[in-house]
């Protein structure tokens, strides 16, 4: 396949000359910290980032094409090993779980507004960002998904009449996306991070609204469709090795759900994925140098002369945030139309997109874990100190600091979820086409956007870290 | 659950799994979450504003021999400790559960007293710890002696703060006082909810801008400030400023209070802008020019005036109108500084003055 050679030789070199550029100020950072501080950069060596990059690009690059045994692939993807289906068993975790997570909600609201007001002795602060924000994606993409059995919003809503209307099938998972980008919008303005009395109002406030939308729309609905943290922990926990199928546990190699036509079947879903890339992908730039340096233009551009530095500051975020998920997603939906136009068949670029969506989701875990995985180790005392005597805090909390390896591991996650989305998205298109030759060809526009989405990560990832500015 | 407990539970959990001890070896380190609280980027050379105040909370005040003693505490922060003219920044350890504060100021003028104190905390099971206080400077509190402290959890403790003698030069009234070492007992319950509840500013907007907080108002116990300009002895030679530390310069002719002599008297009175906070812990010496030459040289004393506070000050037998005196800082204030103070007052230059 000679075109394969040239495209392959092209992407080898146009990456070696990326990361030559993105080399000379090399560093790995881990991600938003609690009090909003600058990240602490690393220097790694250069031979090592080229090496990873390029290894990475061959592999994926060989799985792409030389992996055209469909029996192998299948055989792989319905790999599994179904668990005891133990119904009393899981039905009691929930009611734990659930119970727990209720009285932990109640006690977070609380002692946001009652106990330390400072982030590292906050159980609100610690469980919301430590626990929820890093923590539990962690355990959904690399275990197996654990939102439904802690859902303290649906525990509560149990015990409330709901169903009042029709959830509108026209709203698909809209609500979700507009939901989860209003909680990394209020994450980025407000001081939710730093200040646990803000902190426990803006849980308050996503209680009631939740809360509300349930008792409107139904539970099952509400929750499946419109609740923005219940869909953010569905979509990681397909990456997991453990699924819930037809009610019975069973282990599959990691991400080999993502081939599944079951994971996306909407619009709606592609836009939620995108999302997940998105934000991930916004909240690193901020905290960067690259980042800080946009919004300050901005604000000290002629428009400064309109409005005054903080609204325009939060303008400039907010615009930032919209038109970055547009171009991504736009990106995205453009790479679908390409590919109908590649493969020359019958099926849609739709169906196309709908396909070879759900490998985005390694891409998006891989970046997760690259982004807290740093937070998530090095607060872990501090967590463990304040949920073991949540009423009396600790005069002093602990963390860990991790070494300077585990720092450069970030880049590692980028590129093995970058690897895995390759390998899932040629098992999707070996699904859903006959000719193999489509199939290959189907990929090659997703894998660029797959590059392009990766390259935004390494490149994030070897800026040095900053304080977003203007914000208190 | 008190920390050391928690330490001892928590350790023996993770160590029955090796986990401890494994990311130990790979590398991992414990540390206290405000081992390095935030700091201003681009931390102005001069007094600022830092990221942070943390407030203060009074345990005690009593009076011992006519000597006031407060003992207060904050959450454990960050200093830099000053010698000569290094500075080494002091993180907080993992095990310090408070910033323990003391002041001590004569009861009857409230002229605050520059000295060494230690203080010996003991509670029940014996003693805890045994600190000799840093003086140091701080936005909110001015100048103080403090550290860092250990405790073994909450509960109650009993505090033995020991007042050296002032080794400084004294005025009239002064003389043959502060020449013994007092002892004052302070009773105290530690609860970290307490130290919760003192107020933390985050200076936002200001922080990294030059200037400071106002100082605290604190109940019976005097601020450690110079007098202003107007009420300085004597006749002002002028004002100058090394290294953001004011200096105002005054020749006494006219009182016998604080040389005993008739000659005339020199008072160097520097302090720190904005809060006119004394700077004790420098070493001066001076020296007056007459066209070009130097007609007398010598250092100056560190001394405390009821009125003046910590001031420093030398008799001047050979001054006239024209002369030029220099003030030459030997070494900078040797005061622990809290954010907001450290990078100031390290590098000064000399400043001059005409008679």
């Amino acid at each position: 396949m000679p075109t394969f050679g040239i495209r392959f030789g092209a992407q080898v070199l146009a990456w070696i000359a990326i990361l030559t550029v993105l080399a000379d100020s090399v560093a790995a950072a881990n991600g938003m910290t609690l009090s909003k501080q600058p990240r602490e950069a690393l220097a790694i060596p250069r031979w090592l980032y080229l090496a990873t990059g390029g290894a990475t690009i061959g592999a994926s690059a060989l799985l792409a094409s030389f992996v055209t045994d469909r029996a192998f692939i299948y055989s792989l993807h319905s790999r599994s090993v179904s668990l005891p289906r133990m119904p009393a068993v899981r039905r009691w975790i929930g009611v734990l779980g659930q119970t727990l997570a209720v009285v932990g909600l109640c006690l977070m609201v609380f002692l946001g507004y009652t106990g330390p007001q400072l982030p590292s002795a906050s159980l609100t602060v610690l469980v919301t960002f430590v626990g929820v924000r890093a923590g539990l994606p962690v355990v959904a993409y690399l275990v197996g998904n654990p939102w439904p059995a802690l859902n303290p919003w649906r525990a509560i809503t149990t015990i409330l009449p709901t169903g009042f209307y029709e959830y509108p099938d026209s709203f698909d998972r809209w609500p979700a996306i507009a939901g989860i980008l209003t909680l990394v919008w209020v994450e980025v303005i407000f001081p939710v991070s730093t200040v646990p009395r803000v902190l426990a109002t803006a849980i308050l406030g996503y209680s009631l609204y939740t809360i509300a939308g349930a008792v409107v729309f139904g539970s099952d609905a509400w929750f499946e469709h419109a609740d923005p943290i219940t869909v953010l922990f569905r979509f990681y926990g397909a990456v997991a090795p453990i699924q819930l199928r037809d009610g019975s546990v069973e282990i599959i190699l990691p991400g080999s759900d993502l081939a599944q036509s079951d994971v996306v079947t909407d619009s709606s879903d592609i836009a939620f994925i995108i999302a997940l890339i998105w934000e991930l992908t916004y909240s690193g730039f901020i905290t960067t140098t690259a980042g800080a340096q946009t919004i300050t233009t901005v604000v000290e551009s002629p428009l400064s002369a309109v409005m005054a530095a903080t609204p325009l500051a939060v303008l400039a975020y907010t615009t930032l945030l919209v038109i970055g998920y547009v171009v991504f997603l736009a990106a995205y939906w453009y790479a679908g139309t390409i590919a109908r136009r590649f493969t020359d068949t019958y099926v849609t670029s739709r169906s196309i997109a709908l396909r070879l969506a759900p490998p985005l989701l390694a891409i998006a875990a891989g970046y997760h874990l690259a982004h807290y995985a740093g937070l998530l180790v090095s607060l872990s005392p501090a967590l463990t100190m304040a949920v073991v005597s949540p009423l009396s805090p600790p005069a002093n909390p602990l963390v860990l600091a991790p070494p300077n390896w585990f720092t450069a591991l970030s880049i590692a996650f980028v590129l093995v979820g970058h690897l895995l989305a390759i390998w899932e998205a040629h098992a999707s298109a070996y699904d859903l086409f006959p000719s193999r030759l489509a199939a290959i060809r189907s990929q090659y526009p997703f894998v660029l956007v797959m590059i392009g989405y990766t390259i935004v990560s390494l490149w994030l990832l070897s800026l040095p870290g900053a304080t977003p500015p203007y914000l208190g | 659950m008190d920390r050391r407990r928690f330490l001892k539970t928590a350790g023996g959990l993770v160590g029955v799994a090796g986990v401890s001890g494994c990311l130990r070896r790979l590398g991992f380190e414990t540390q206290s979450a405000w081992r390095d609280p935030p700091l201003v980027e681009d931390r102005p050379d001069g007094v600022y504003h830092p990221a942070i105040v943390e407030g203060m909370g009074m345990y005690e005040t009593t009076t011992i021999d006519g000597i006031g003693v407060a003992l207060m505490h904050s959450f454990p922060h960050r200093f830099w400790r000053v010698t000569g003219t290094n500075k080494t920044k002091v993180v907080v350890s993992s095990d310090d559960s408070l910033h323990l504060m003391a002041s001590a100021w004569d009861a009857e003028s409230g002229t605050v007293l520059p000295t060494a104190v230690s203080v010996d905390v003991r509670n029940e099971e014996g003693r805890v710890s045994t600190t000799n206080l840093w003086s140091m400077l701080s936005p909110n509190m001015g100048f103080h002696y403090g550290d860092n402290v250990a405790l073994s959890g909450s509960g109650e403790y009993e505090a033995t703060v020991r007042i050296a003698p002032v080794q400084a030069a004294r005025t009239r009234p002064f003389k043959g006082r502060f020449t013994e070492m007092r002892t004052a007992q302070f009773q105290f319950t530690f609860e970290p909810a307490e130290t919760y509840d003192l107020p933390i500013r985050r200076l936002s907007k200001k922080a990294g801008t030059r200037g400071t907080v106002d100082l605290m108002q604190m109940d019976g116990v005097p601020a450690p400030v110079a007098p202003p300009k107007e009420q300085l002895p004597g006749r002002l030679l002028g004002e100058a400023s090394a290294d953001d530390a004011l200096f105002y310069v005054t020749l006494v002719t006219d009182e016998q209070r604080f040389s005993g002599t008739d000659s005339p008297y020199l008072v160097v009175s520097p302090r720190t802008p904005y809060n006119r906070v004394l700077l004790p812990g420098m070493s001066l010496s001076m020296a007056v020019e007459r066209d070009g030459q130097t007609v007398m040289g010598t250092g100056l004393d560190g001394t405390l005036d009821p009125d003046l506070g910590y001031y420093y000050g030398t008799t001047v037998d050979r001054v006239e109108r024209g002369d030029t005196v220099t003030i030459k800082i030997e070494t900078p204030p040797q005061l622990s500084r809290h954010d907001g103070y450290e990078t100031a007052f390290m590098d000064m230059s000399a400043v001059h003055f005409s008679v």
